[in-house]
């Protein structure tokens, strides 16, 4: 008799977790159905035909610092934070390496940084946002409020960041930083107020060089195609697989 | 019957937190979220009504069309307004769109640059690329015997046509690199550069102007580079352009007289006195002269190159 009544419970119990599992499975479906990653974008604009990318040629910039000033103003960054910046490298006979960026450059370098020893190599490297592809930001954000846009852009959603930095720490770059007032997280959006009214990004604007290029990898005549054809560039920590869209011309050894 | 009943009331809960999670879904995730992706698909249209702040300078030149045209003959063509004057937003709608909620306060460009503006492109530093025009602003003030250190460039340098190009930068030659020693060596080199093994050529003036050089030495000016009047511009590592610049107001950077100049040192004048006092002398007419943006070489030609000479290499290039 209680072997028949432990069969009972057994069989119950089965049923139970049968159901249970099938009732899971399509409430999973329900909750989760609807926001499947088809990124299918057809705006006014059809962004799927833009893929924005950003090429740097390290031998032209001069660290002047005009791009962090334009785009401190254009996109209102708080004072100490940068969207973008430019890093000097200078390497002395010792084969010392010395990398600064006072205040991000905003008021370009009084003077070298090293004085008593003689400088064989020394050379600048404005930073920024590389809108990676495979970017680690985006994987970490918990709510969803950071993003790839339909046309290649790391974007963050200002409503609705909690300003958790999360993605402030995945950044391998240090490209991103909680803007306090904001109470969000921030970080370069390649203008994007500018790129779809047709105008160039603040810092390509700004660039008295011609040192910044920002185009339509998608696009085979646009400058920034022809440019990776003509000239050898490299990418900041390609070990990483972060598939950044930044791509820099001249770049040394020496730039993590 | 009675011991299926605690199934049923799993099913009900498991009912009322599917229906529960439903409606929490809907109230709490943002409106378009999951339309285009995990995300606000909303929050695109957000960014990109930002409104722009750099107005760019097609905008500039609609009222400051001849500033403009300067400035694009101008080696610092590739140098935006904005750069120097800061943004134009509230310019630009104060001025041209009658924009009422701005003040003319607010509408006047917020920077104007001084000598620090001008440096922070020029000033020397070892990581500018070495073929990008610097300045040590104590040696060129003491070559310029210019005694207050805070003086602004645009004391001298027009800053819309700092450099006096008379060509257009499209217009102008092509010219192979000139190296000097110190444009590679920080420190000073000693010896003939030839006997150094695989020392790549170094191309001077004289290797193809031997004449206008050696010519050049015996005069004035032969303590000066020819690239201090003849600007060497290089376009990339392979290639430069070369400007001749015979204004006269290049000639006047080093030699008009100015408040902040040592007396003592370069000769100095005021152009327009100088012209009226000199004409007659030199049985010249001195309102052409006014005139003429080459006034200085009309006279002055000899001091720099012997006029003959040059003259004889004008018809020849004809």
């Amino acid at each position: 008799m209680s072997e028949k009544h432990d069969m009972a419970t057994r069989r119950r119990f089965l049923q139970f977790a049968l159901f249970n599992t099938a009732g899971l499975c399509v409430g999973s479906l329900v909750a989760f159905g609807s926001s499947d990653d088809s990124a299918s974008p057809s705006g006014p604009d059809d962004l799927s035909r833009f893929d924005w990318g950003f090429i740097v040629d390290t031998t032209r910039c001069i660290g002047c610092g005009s791009c962090v000033r334009a785009c401190k103003i254009e996109n209102d960054v708080p004072d100490g934070y940068f969207r973008t910046w430019v890093e000097r490298y200078e390497i002395d006979e010792e084969e010392k390496v010395h990398v600064d960026s006072p205040n991000g450059s905003l008021e370009s370098f009084r003077q070298d940084y090293v004085r008593s020893k003689h400088i064989v190599k020394a050379f600048f490297v404005p930073k920024l946002c590389n809108h990676c592809r495979n970017s680690a930001c985006t994987q970490v954000c918990p709510v969803g409020a950071t993003f790839h846009s339909p046309d290649g852009v790391v974007l963050i959603d200002r409503e609705h960041c909690i300003g958790c930095g999360y993605c402030v720490q995945a950044c391998p770059y240090g490209c991103r930083y909680i803007s306090h007032s904001l109470g969000t997280a921030d970080k370069c959006t390649l203008c994007y107020h500018r790129i779809h009214r047709r105008l160039e990004t603040a810092c390509v604007m700004a660039c008295p060089r011609d040192a910044r290029i920002c185009g339509n990898l998608k696009d085979p005549r646009s400058r920034i195609r022809r440019l990776l054809h003509e000239r050898r560039y490299s990418l900041l920590k390609p070990e990483l697989s972060t598939n950044p869209k930044c791509y820099y011309i001249g770049l040394d050894l020496e730039v993590k | 019957m009675n011991d299926k009943s605690h199934v049923y009331r799993v099913f009900a809960l498991l009912v009322i937190a599917i229906a529960l999670g439903f409606i929490a879904q809907r109230l709490l995730q943002p409106r378009s979220f999951g339309e285009e992706g995990h995300y606000r698909a909303d929050s695109l249209a957000d960014i990109m009504d930002l409104e722009p702040v750099h107005q760019g300078r097609a905008a500039c030149a609609e009222c400051h069309p001849e500033i403009n045209r300067i400035h694009q003959k101008d080696i610092h063509w590739g140098v935006q307004c904005e750069d120097c004057h800061g943004p134009g937003r509230a310019h630009v709608r104060y001025y041209r769109d009658g924009d009422g909620g701005i003040t003319q306060d607010q509408a006047t460009m917020p920077a104007e640059y001084t000598l620090e503006g001008c440096l922070f492109c020029h000033r020397k530093l070892a990581a500018r690329p070495s073929t990008f025009a610097q300045i040590d602003v104590a040696e060129h003030y003491e070559f310029l015997h210019v005694t207050d250190p805070t003086t602004p460039c645009i004391e001298c340098h027009s800053p819309h046509e700092p450099l006096f190009l008379l060509e257009s930068v499209s217009e102008a030659r092509v010219h192979p690199v000139i190296f000097e020693c110190d444009d590679c060596h920080a420190q000073p080199v000693e010896g003939d550069y030839k006997e150094v093994p695989h020392h790549p050529t170094i191309f001077v003036c004289g290797d193809c102007h031997p004449s206008v050089t050696r010519d050049f030495a015996k005069h004035e000016h032969s303590f000066l580079r020819c690239t201090a009047c003849h600007l060497y511009h290089p376009e990339n590592e392979t290639s430069g352009r070369v400007f001749q610049n015979s204004n006269r107001e290049f000639c006047m950077l080093c030699h008009e007289k100015k408040p902040f100049k040592d007396p003592v040192g370069v000769p100095q004048i005021m152009l327009r006195p100088h012209i009226e006092q000199m004409a007659p002398v030199m049985r010249r007419d001195a309102g052409p002269l006014l005139e003429d943006p080459t006034a200085c070489l009309q006279c002055h030609f000899d001091y720099i190159h012997d006029s003959r000479l040059i003259r004889r290499l004008q018809e020849q290039e004809r």
